[in-house]
């Protein structure tokens, strides 16, 4: 028993070199990100509206008075009401805990399934991998939306569906990702050491390898909120998702589009909700990718004017990241 | 070349044939019986268990599911993707029909996105850290948030309704017509491309060969254009083709919107008509294009970049 815990404890001393950089370093440089410091502002503004919905929402989000439909933003109703006289500000700070809570319970399902999927298809290698890696180019075959389009079709409307459907085909960026590093990690030094040291299969990939690529899977997912709400919204939008009277985004903004002339408040204010929490999602991710990607934090902070160098170093800057920058950017429209 | 473009190719099969059974699937998935479902739409009464017991049989669904992927496989490759639902057409027939109209938006779509997305990154790339830069990057943050829904209603509010310039909807007005949905449906592409090119040129614009040109005395537009530009299409190339996933995933939205009678607009309508073959039919032909799209992707790396051409050809290494 103490063997086993010493051999243990070494492996961890051997891992440690590898850990990523300490977290103050995350943080204090994403103090300095103006921009994603004014993502987290808007995605905070809007989360806590929706959290607190039932408290801020001056009307009831569903009750019904057609006297008072299309009425114009007033004191009572500070964006208007819509065309049954619903209050617009009321459901649409009703109708983000739905969006919003939708986009991260999917996320987080995404983001799991694909991390363990991509976890075991790079490890275990073998029968597992040559299957899940099959299934990540079949689905990659087609974008995400399109596959999540067809299999809500199948499955048919309802916010449940949807976020069944969006989970179960979008996954597949993320484990192909996981599966690249752990191929990557799997021969490092730091994982030979601890293999070398007894440690088993599942203990070097879950305390030494999976700390290492979570950096990268954080930033994944943060970028990806943006996009899972963009997709959801949208399939919402076709009438895909919640049905009336429940109010949710997409489908507000559905109602909204077929009274554009007599109420635009209808179309505007869900329209900016959207947009807003999206970009909000975009910014914290950019920041994100920037505070833990070691080669761009050094870019940013003190970015040299010009350098000299012998063999292609990151000229002006910091190249190789910047092209990461872009890789997963949104996969809807 | 030739042994690396065959073996390209020949890596395509496997991912169709999954394709394939991913769009077979599909209809399989459902939670309730395919038969059932369609004696619902084409009577107006609940069907009598003979009824669907004897549609069964005549669609052959009560043969084992193996059988039926490889006899709908088999009729599959031949283009018979079996009758729609809703139109009793051949599902091969309509979509084939609406590709053309898909293809009127997406066309000039991608070609505005690329035009405008190379511009902008390059411009951006060569002033970097200047305005033109932080402009760049505030408008592409933007466009690739923006909701495309959102942006085609704010689009047809004000062109539309308020300054009655441009149709609302449909293609009667001719190239009128095909103004707003371009334009929503280039903008998230736009603003992606955008993106790649400015990080692409400045990677490139590092490099020791565009260096030399400039000790040369290549003068500097010469150089962006011959030496870096050249260079930074091979990741353009790749992002090029992952825009047309977004493109299509786009069409969706804005045929929707537009009234458009393209592919999009014929998908939305069969999910919700829940009309399965059609559905089946969508996918696959959405997945074989995408596969296509991907495959000369790939190829074309090699027309780019003759290092890619050479290393990847181990008889001349």
């Amino acid at each position: 028993m103490t063997a086993v815990r010493t051999r243990d404890a070494a492996t961890d001393v051997v891992a440690s070199e590898a850990l990523p950089a300490p977290k103050g370093h995350v943080v204090a440089h994403l103090l300095r990100d103006r921009s994603a410091l004014a993502g987290l502002g808007l995605v905070s503004l809007l989360g806590l509206g929706a959290l607190l919905a039932p408290v801020l929402a001056p009307h009831d989000p569903n009750a019904v008075d057609v006297v008072r439909r299309f009425s114009p933003p007033s004191a009572e109703f500070p964006l208007g009401t819509d065309h049954l006289g619903r209050d617009v500000l009321s459901r649409l700070l009703h109708g983000g805990r739905l969006s919003i809570g939708a986009t991260v319970v999917a996320t987080a399902g995404i983001s799991t399934i694909g991390v363990v999927l991509g976890l075991l298809a790079g490890y275990l290698v073998g029968a597992v991998d040559t299957v899940v890696s099959r299934i990540i180019e079949i689905l990659l075959a087609l974008p995400a939306y399109l596959l999540a389009l067809a299999v809500t079709g199948v499955l048919g409307p309802g916010l449940v569906n949807l976020t069944i459907a969006i989970t179960a085909v979008w996954w597949a960026s993320y484990a192909r990702l996981v599966r690249g590093f752990v191929l990557a990690e799997t021969g490092r030094a730091y994982v030979e050491a601890a293999r070398a040291l007894g440690a088993s299969g599942t203990r070097i990939a879950v305390r030494h390898v999976l700390p290492n690529i979570l950096a990268p899977v954080v930033v994944l997912t943060t970028l990806d909120l943006g996009a899972v709400l963009l997709g959801l919204s949208s399939l919402s939008f076709l009438g895909l998702g919640v049905q009336p009277p429940t109010a949710e985004w997409g489908a507000m903004l559905s109602e909204g589009r077929v009274y554009l002339g007599p109420a635009p408040n209808m179309m505007l204010f869900p329209g900016a909700a959207i947009f807003v929490m999206v970009l909000g999602f975009n910014l914290v991710g950019d920041g994100l990718r920037d505070a833990l990607d070691p080669r761009t934090r050094q870019g940013v902070a003190r970015r040299p004017r010009r350098r000299l160098a012998a063999r292609r170093p990151p000229p002006r800057g910091v190249v190789g990241a910047d092209r990461n920058r872009d890789a997963p950017a949104l996969d809807s429209p | 070349m030739t042994a690396y473009v065959l073996r390209r190719i020949l890596l395509v099969v496997p991912t169709l044939l999954g394709v394939s059974l991913l769009a077979f699937a599909l209809a399989n998935l459902t939670p309730g019986d395919p038969a059932e479902a369609l004696l619902r739409r084409t009577t107006d009464h609940p069907p009598t268990p003979e009824a669907v017991a004897e549609t069964r049989r005549d669609l052959g669904l009560d043969r084992p599911l193996v059988v039926q992927y490889a006899s709908w496989l088999g009729d599959a490759v031949t283009g018979d993707l079996g009758i729609s639902y809703d139109t009793r057409r051949p599902v091969t027939a309509e979509i084939l029909d609406r590709v053309p109209r898909t293809l009127e938006l997406a066309g000039p779509a991608a070609l505005a996105a690329l035009v405008v997305a190379l511009v902008l990154g390059v411009v951006s790339a060569v002033n970097r850290n200047r305005w033109p830069d932080h402009v760049l990057r505030v408008v592409s943050v933007a466009g690739a948030s923006m909701p495309s829904f959102w942006l085609a209603l704010l689009l047809i509010m004000l062109f539309s309704l308020k300054l009655s310039l441009l149709p609302v909807a449909g293609r009667e007005a001719g190239a009128r017509s095909l103004v707003l949905p371009v334009v929503t449906l280039a903008l998230a592409p736009t603003a992606v491309l955008a993106r790649f090119t400015r990080s692409a040129m400045l990677e490139t614009l590092g490099d020791d060969y565009v260096r030399t040109a400039r000790a040369k005395g290549v003068a500097g537009w010469r150089v962006v254009g011959r030496h870096a530009l050249r260079n930074a299409c091979i990741p353009l190339v790749t992002a090029f083709g992952t825009s047309l996933g977004h493109l299509v995933s786009g069409a969706v939205i804005v045929e929707t919107i537009f009234l458009w009678p393209g592919v999009g607009k014929l998908a939305v309508d069969a999910i919700l008509q829940r009309d399965y073959p059609m559905i089946q039919g969508f996918t696959l032909y959405a997945g074989v294009a995408f596969v296509a799209v991907n495959l000369v992707v790939d190829l074309s790396y090699g027309a780019f970049d003759p290092r890619v051409r050479l290393a990847r050809s181990p008889a001349k290494t």
